[in-house]
């Protein structure tokens, strides 16, 4: 559960191939937790939580963590369009997850256009690599295309929690200094950035802190 | 009295290094008493126009020069130690406390070295008749060189390991007190101390005279040869210990000793040090030393502290100004007169006063520092408990060299830096000193704890507000964006279905709208003649119920989650201590979670449909309006769940409305109902989709 006081929402969506790690990642971020065996995800999940930038303002992250089968590829693409950012996700020891990355970062363009969401490009399962995987993206490869791509990149590991918060703090941040700096704004009929305590029924925060009264007592 | 009292400041002072407020505190508390006392601070010196009050603080200065000069021999021996000890140490919160305290302690100490600059000499000329007597002293020191030499070398040990001024200062002022006593003998302010010979404080005077008048260095061969003498008291003797009152009495007994070993080894060496640094080299008594270039050690040190100085003057000066201690003020006066004596002795410290002096330039104007001690009263317990400090430190020390007592506003200034950190003019501070009416401890903490408890009420009144919310927690549980997917994946639909039926030509289009308005049919729950009614459904659990309706569906799901909620439900419920207040929270909060999760299995089954190799839209439609009917009707079993137990409830709940709260549980069961229907209806086009 997330608490309601935020400033803002972003909408972030994970893609990237099967059983590369996406549910995994989004579950440390939120939980705080691993599962080494987990369900493939059916069309998308969704996480929250609430994360501070820099200058304290509150975000509200609402994760969409699209599955990453083949299967789904028609559902979860119209899933893109509201996204402000967009976790471009592999895994450093599936060379074909990494190969794949320009189709989802042209999939995610194309979809969310005319909007430009931030791209990360996240790298998982890095505590395979510690304990003796076979590493076939080579971290200097895998910033050479994020460099080449103009987006932040960073290896993690769900696992042990290795640079987890940092992947969707620097996505948050990035897109946080893009609302400072004017690139992006609130819009309506988007849903990538939204302001805080949107309520369905227009009930904003005020009205329900100040329910208590009515609803629960006299 | 007074040099009790100021005993205590001293003792206070020591605690402080635990909390400068506490320091406070216990100063403000001995305030008056040394006035009366008329200690030979600079207001009973101008006060007694006898000699005698001038000789106290004389002697004092000395003692307070005594503690810095040996500080600055740790500096010197790895010169600038005490500083880089200073600096390491900036960061640890303990020691801000710590340094706090000497900062103070430093702070004293330096407007009493600006006074002694600028009394000693005229002063003693003047009014002490000792000053026949200094050639004397000046022998006698070049005989004790090499005692005072093994004795400064374990000096300067105690004074490494002690990283805090103030555990320096205090355990040379250990060393140092006996001489005191046996110097001001006839003072007012020192009854209880054993009267001594004029000798000592002439020999002190000339030494201060020394100090004053000759190279850094000598005046630190000076100030290693006083405190030297005391070697044995010094060893484990801390501040306190030093002032305690019993303290000074027992004191009393090793004064003579002292005297004695002042007389004889002292003046020795005394004179010893004021000779050439060369000299010292030269001598095989000293041959430790030889390498170190004592001179060099010692400019260094005086350098490095003098730097230091100006800023602590400066922040001093804020201090005081902001505080608006009338002393302080007094005390930078004397500052002007001390650039005068200052210029005679070295460079290094003479800037160094001099840009104190440019710092407090309306200072300058006051002559009379007696004026100001009234008003310091008016100020509060604090001014005058600084005053006793004050006066203590300065009737104490005689012998002092002066880059020693820079090295100790070193440190001053240091803890100046570490305490506005954050702070900027010490206004948090300040306020906290300067405020008579501060709070006392008990007060502040029922303070804090009737603000945690306002914030917690707050907090809680929000909780529950949130908590009987609907749709926050429908949004919590993620209802409400598996709503907005599953609308996605509707909206889609409909327009796959209306740019499929765009490009079919009349006839085909015909036959297709046909069939979609047929499905359409098919979903119309109100028209659906199935009769779940029946006996054979009503005996039905829930999740038989629902595994049947999934069946037709044709895709791998199941409503289990649904199950378990409802079963949840039942299980919390079982509490017989629940009040209805709770159990209203748990009403609205089970209605929002039920229907989160059948939204979200709306959304699931909508999207395994949409991947689903072989539609069958009868059997689908039929499937989920089974469903849509089970689960809306689950809304009404919940809310009939939670009303019955609040009706039924014995626990009191004071101020709450068992009417409004039914009312509430009503509505928003209705309210959930019509999320299903929602979620329903936003299925159809899925089902549509498959038939083309």
């Amino acid at each position: 559960m997330v608490e309601p006081i935020f400033d803002y929402q972003f909408r972030l969506i994970l893609i990237g191939d099967s059983t590369v790690g996406k549910s995994s990642l989004l579950k440390y971020f939120t939980d705080g937790k691993f599962a080494e065996l987990s369900d493939p995800t059916v069309g998308v999940d969704f996480f929250a939580r609430l994360i501070e930038v820099k200058d304290g303002t509150r975000i509200k992250l609402q994760l969409w963590d699209t599955a990453g089968q083949e299967r789904f590829r028609s559902i979860t693409k119209s899933y893109y369009r509201n996204s402000v950012g967009a976790l471009l996700v592999y895994d450093v020891c599936n060379r074909a997850s990494f190969e794949h990355i320009p189709r989802w970062m042209m999939e995610a363009r194309r979809h969310i256009e005319p909007h430009r969401p931030v791209f990360c490009l996240v790298g998982c399962k890095l505590d395979l690599v510690a304990n003796g995987g076979r590493r076939e993206v080579s971290k200097e490869e895998a910033r050479a295309f994020a460099d080449q791509y103009g987006v932040h990149h960073v290896e993690t590991s769900a696992k042990t929690g290795l640079n987890v918060e940092e992947a969707f703090r620097t996505v948050t941040q990035e897109v946080y200094n893009r609302i400072q700096n004017g690139e992006y704004k609130v819009e309506d009929g988007w849903d990538g950035i939204k302001t805080g305590f949107a309520r369905p029924g227009g009930l904003d925060f005020n009205l329900v802190e100040a329910e208590p009264a009515k609803s629960s007592c006299c | 009295m007074s040099t009790s009292d100021s005993a205590d400041d001293f003792d206070s002072a020591d605690d402080k290094l635990a909390g400068a407020k506490k320091k406070l505190g216990s100063r403000s508390s001995k305030p008056l008493n040394r006035s009366i006392g008329s200690d030979s601070d600079d207001d009973c010196g101008y006060r007694a126009p006898d000699n005698m009050a001038y000789q106290t603080p004389t002697s004092k200065h000395y003692k307070i020069r005594d503690s810095p000069s040996q500080l600055s021999k740790t500096g010197g021996m790895p010169p600038g130690k005490t500083k880089m000890e200073t600096d390491a140490d900036n960061n640890k919160a303990v020691e801000k406390d710590t340094r706090n305290a000497n900062n103070k302690v430093d702070q004293l100490s330096k407007d009493f070295k600006r006074k002694t600059k600028l009394r000693n000499p005229s002063e003693s000329s003047d009014d002490m008749p000792q000053d026949g007597k200094s050639p004397v002293v000046k022998s006698a020191e070049k005989n004790s060189g090499a005692i005072s030499r093994s004795k400064r070398t374990q000096e300067q040990r105690k004074l490494k390991e002690s990283s805090l001024g103030a555990k320096k200062l205090g355990a040379k002022k250990i060393d140092k007190l006996p001489e005191v006593n046996n110097k001001t003998p006839n003072k007012v302010i020192n009854k209880h101390i054993s009267n001594k010979g004029n000798t000592v404080m002439s020999l002190q005077q000339e030494l201060d005279q020394c100090v004053d008048n000759k190279s850094g260095q000598e005046k630190v061969g000076s100030g290693r040869s006083d405190s030297e003498e005391p070697a044995e008291l010094m060893s484990n003797l801390k501040f306190k210990d030093l002032f305690k009152p019993d303290g000074w009495e027992n004191m009393k007994d090793n004064v003579e000793d002292l005297d004695k070993l002042a007389e004889d080894k002292f003046k020795p060496v005394l004179n010893k040090l004021s000779s050439s640094v060369e000299e010292e080299n030269s001598n095989s008594s000293w041959g430790g030393w030889g390498g170190w270039g004592v001179s060099s050690l010692i400019n260094t040190a005086t350098a490095s502290v003098s730097s230091l100085t100006t800023h602590v003057s400066q922040g001093l000066s804020i201090l005081e100004e902001t505080i608006g201690v009338p002393d302080p003020v007094k005390l930078a006066e004397t500052e002007t007169y001390a650039d005068d004596e200052t210029k005679s002795v070295d460079a290094i410290e003479e800037d160094a006063v001099d840009k104190e002096s440019s710092e407090l330039p309306s200072e300058e104007t006051k002559d009379n520092p007696i004026q100001y001690l009234p008003t310091s009263f008016g100020f509060g317990n604090f001014m005058s408990g600084v005053t006793t400090l004050t006066k203590l430190v300065e009737s104490t020390s005689n012998k002092v060299i002066a880059g020693g007592l820079d090295t100790l506003e070193v440190i001053g200034k240091k803890t100046m830096e570490v305490l506005q950190e954050g702070d900027p003019g010490l206004k948090k501070k300040r306020a906290l000193l300067s405020d008579p009416n501060k709070p006392n401890l008990s007060k502040i903490l029922r303070e804090a704890k009737e603000k945690a408890d306002v914030e917690e009420k707050m907090l809680e009144e929000k909780n529950m507000a949130k908590r009987v919310r609907f749709e926050s927690l429908f949004d919590d549980y993620q209802g409400l964006v598996h709503l907005e997917a599953l609308e996605i994946l509707s909206k889609e639909c409909k327009m796959k279905i209306q740019t499929h039926l765009d490009n079919l030509d009349i006839d085909d289009l015909s036959y297709l709208q046909g069939v979609l308005e047929e499905v359409e049919t098919l979903c119309d729950i109100e028209n659906d003649n199935y009769d779940d009614d029946d006996d054979e459904n009503k005996n039905k659990s829930l999740e038989q119920k629902l595994e049947e309706s999934c069946k037709d569906l044709g895709i791998e799901i199941n409503y289990s989650k649904l199950v378990d909620v409802w079963n949840d439900m039942n299980s919390e419920l079982e509490d017989e201590k629940l009040t209805n207040r709770e159990v209203f929270a748990k009403a609205i909060a089970g209605l929002a979670r039920f229907t989160a999760y059948s939204v979200e299995r709306f959304h699931k089954t909508a999207e395994l449909l949409l991947i689903k190799k072989r539609r069958s839209t009868v059997n689908e439609s039929d499937s989920l309006i089974q469903i849509t009917k089970i689960l809306s009707s689950q809304m009404v079993s919940i809310s009939n769940l939670y009303s019955s137990k609040i009706d039924k409830n014995k626990v009191e709940t004071p101020k709450f409305d068992i009417h409004i709260g039914l009312t509430t549980i009503t509505k928003e069961a209705n309210n959930a109902y019509s999320y299903i229907q929602e979620a329903f209806m936003l299925l159809i086009p899925i089902v549509q989709v498959g038939v083309l």
